[in-house]
Parts: C-alpha cells; structure tokens; sequence
C-alpha cells in the first residue's frame, strides 16, 4: 500500500512540465501505480487541454501550414528505438515510464549496495540513476544540494521519515541528513532524481561516491 | 467511450486526430493545425519563449501530432488535452537542452502520453473538468490559468492582478478543491 505521496504542488508542476526531467520520471513512475496520484495528474492535463484549446491565438509566420505540410512530406516516421533492459534489472518488475529510458552499468559501490545510471533522452546533466542496496545495509550518512526525489522500485528502506515502500515517494533536500536503511526484511531498489549530486559527509562516503563514478 | 467536445458548435478536434490515425488525413490535420498550432505559439510565448523559436515548437508539436497519431487514444483524453501534453513534454525537452546546447533534438522518441485514470473515463473527467471551469468564478480561473498553464510565481500574479499574495494562494487552493471535488463525485 503506498504511503508516501508528491505534494499537490509538485503533482501540478509534473503536469505543466516544469520539473526537471530526472525528477519528472521519478514522479512519473509513483504517478504509473498510484491511482490518486494518476487522478489529480489527470485533471491538470484536462485543464492544460482546456485552457489550449481556448488560448489566446498568436498570428503564425505566413507560409506556416505549408512549411508543415512539407515537413510532414519529408520526413519518415522514425521508427521507435529499442530500449535494451539490463539482465540485472529483469527481476524486477520495471514501471512504464522507466522502461523507456536507456540504463547504463551498473557500480558495485561495497557488497551490498550498486548504483546505475538512467541515461536520459536527450541527455540531463542533473543525476538521475537507480540503486539498490540488499539486506541489512545502510546507506553513508549524506545530504543533498538541492531537491532529491526517490520512488522505491522494489523492497522498502527507513529513514528518520518512515518506512517507504514499494510505490512510495519521498523528497528530500539540503535540509535534511539521513542515512536511509534497508532492514532484513527486503532489498530495496529506488529510482532517483537530483537536481544536484548527493553531498556525502565523511571520507568513507565519498571513497564510495568515487567509486560510484563521481555522478552521485 | 470517445471524448467528445460538449460543445456541438466546437469542431470534433478527437475525431481528425482519429482520421489522421487512420488515413494520414490531410485536411484533417490542417484543421488541427489551424486551430491549434497558433495556440500552441502563444503557449510557448507566454512561458518566457521568443516568438522565433516558439514558432519552431509549435511546428514541432504538429510534428508530432502527424507523427504520432496512432498513439492518441480517443477513450483516454480529449484531443486538446492529448496535444497539450505533447507541448508539455517538448518543454521538458527543450529546458535539458538549454543546459546542454550540442544536444540534439530528440523528441520524437518522447512517448506523449496523456496521463491515464481508471477511477473515472476520461469523457466524464474532460467533460467535468470542463464544466467546473464554467463554473468556477472567474477570478478563480485566471489564476488558476496563470499558475498552471502559464507557470507564473505567485508573487507575478498577484503584481499582474493587482491582490495581495494571500488572495492568490487562496483562489488557487479554492479552485482546486473544487475542481476535486467535482472529480471526485463521479464514481
């Protein structure tokens, strides 16, 4: 059961398409389970479409419809491309959105914890990637530079927040300090998108960060 | 069940989507185009776009809209709703390309999709939705209308309306619940 949600706020800023696009697909995969979620999501779209449909009009260069007509003339439609899924993502059950975006290799960073990046389309260079961390491991201790949104994948974590599970939602940023767990009970996979890289605290933590490839 | 426009004077935008679906209409499309493509430039104008390369998304949209016609699913979202979403993710994609200039366009790729709900059809929410802005008072709307869909601060609008701050945050808090709670009644 999903606990943890976007805010309203963030849940209309996702909709006009002003999120960074990291975070928008970190709040496109809770939106893709998350029927309230999905609801209120739709409803801004439906105003979007209403208030298209009735915006004011601003006066086209002349030959605009003939300039489209040749470019729909001209041009073949581009066949989709094929996104490859990593053999170490097939057991988990991936949402829509993500199963659309390209994930590169993945970085053991100690024996329990891997990061992977989301190489979007086209390219962000605001952090977006995958980790995953098994059984009984903890995370270093760290903040963040700037706003941080997680959707957990697969399994649950805790901070001082809660617990969040599969479905779930969490946002943080430089404010807060945590060193989110993953109890026995699950492995936990989060997807997550940063407006900058995480800010480890100690040099442990950043040995790992180096070893993660600097991205995080 | 297809979304209709209510409004029978209002041309049937969902259906020449649907024809340019099925048979690459032509006159379909241009119809789209005409209604659609200036809107779109000024979507793009209001958000802080010069008219030059606003032009160029709107031309982009309609792209797209050709393009992928064969995706638009008439049960799920009217066609305004569809094409504003397609507008919507080419400003997502045009903000990481302005931090990344060399990148290259790449939205074709982009799935436009417009946001799914099975609590309700997407005929009765468009429908209702719509009629909640009839509804709704009209300074609710506009700032509702300048929040959203021409994203701008708080604090603007209340310089461009000329209310405290207090007020703006109020109507948009207002309208929302309302515009909820109209949803909501559809089970």
């Amino acid at each position: 059961m999903i606990r943890h949600h976007p805010s309203p706020d963030v849940l209309k800023q996702y909709a006009r398409g002003s999120l960074e696009g990291g975070m928008a697909l970190v709040v496109a995969c809770h939106v893709d389970g998350c029927e309230p979620c999905r609801r209120e999501v739709a409803v801004w779209e439906s105003l979007g479409g209403a208030f298209l449909q009735g915006a004011a009009p601003v006066a086209l260069a002349e030959n605009a419809l003939a300039r489209a007509l040749a470019r729909i003339d001209e041009t073949t439609p581009v066949p989709e491309a094929k996104r490859k899924t990593p053999g170490f993502m097939e057991r988990f059950s991936v949402p829509e959105p993500l199963r659309q975006q390209d994930i590169g290799f993945r970085r053991w960073v100690s024996p329990g914890i891997w990061f992977a990046p989301v190489h979007l389309r086209p390219a962000s260079k605001a952090p977006t990637y995958l980790v995953y961390a098994r059984q009984n491991t903890t995370l270093p201790q760290h903040t963040h530079r700037g706003a941080e949104f997680t959707s957990v994948l697969y399994g649950s974590f805790q901070d001082g927040n809660g617990t969040f599970g599969v479905g779930d939602f969490a946002r943080t940023d430089e404010s807060v300090f945590h060193a989110p767990a993953v109890t026995a009970q699950s492995e936990c996979l989060c997807l997550i998108g940063a407006e900058a890289p995480m800010h480890l605290l100690g040099t442990a933590a950043r040995i790992i960060q180096t070893l993660a490839g600097g991205l995080y | 069940m297809p979304v209709r426009d209510h409004d029978p004077t209002v041309p049937d935008w969902s259906g020449c989507v649907v024809a340019v679906a099925r048979s690459r209409d032509r006159q379909s499309f241009a119809e789209l185009f005409g209604h659609f493509a200036p809107r779109l430039k000024g979507f793009f104008v209001r958000l802080g776009v010069s008219p030059g390369a606003a032009e160029d998304l709107a031309q982009d949209t309609m792209l797209i809209v050709w393009r992928r016609a064969e995706t638009f699913d008439p049960a799920r979202a009217s066609a305004a709703t569809w094409i504003f979403t397609i507008a919507r993710n080419l400003r997502i994609d045009m903000k990481r390309r302005e931090r990344d200039p060399q990148l290259l366009a790449d939205f074709y790729d982009a799935a436009p999709m417009a946001t799914p709900s099975d609590h309700l059809s997407a005929a009765e929410r468009e429908v209702r939705v719509r009629a909640a802005l009839a509804e709704l008072p009209v300074d609710q709307v506009e700032v509702i209308r300048l929040s959203f869909f021409e994203d701008r601060p708080h604090a603007e609008i209340a310089g461009v309306l000329d209310i405290p701050l207090g007020t703006v945050k109020s109507r948009v808090r207002l309208a929302m619940n309302r515009l909820r709670a109209l949803v909501e009644d559809l089970k």
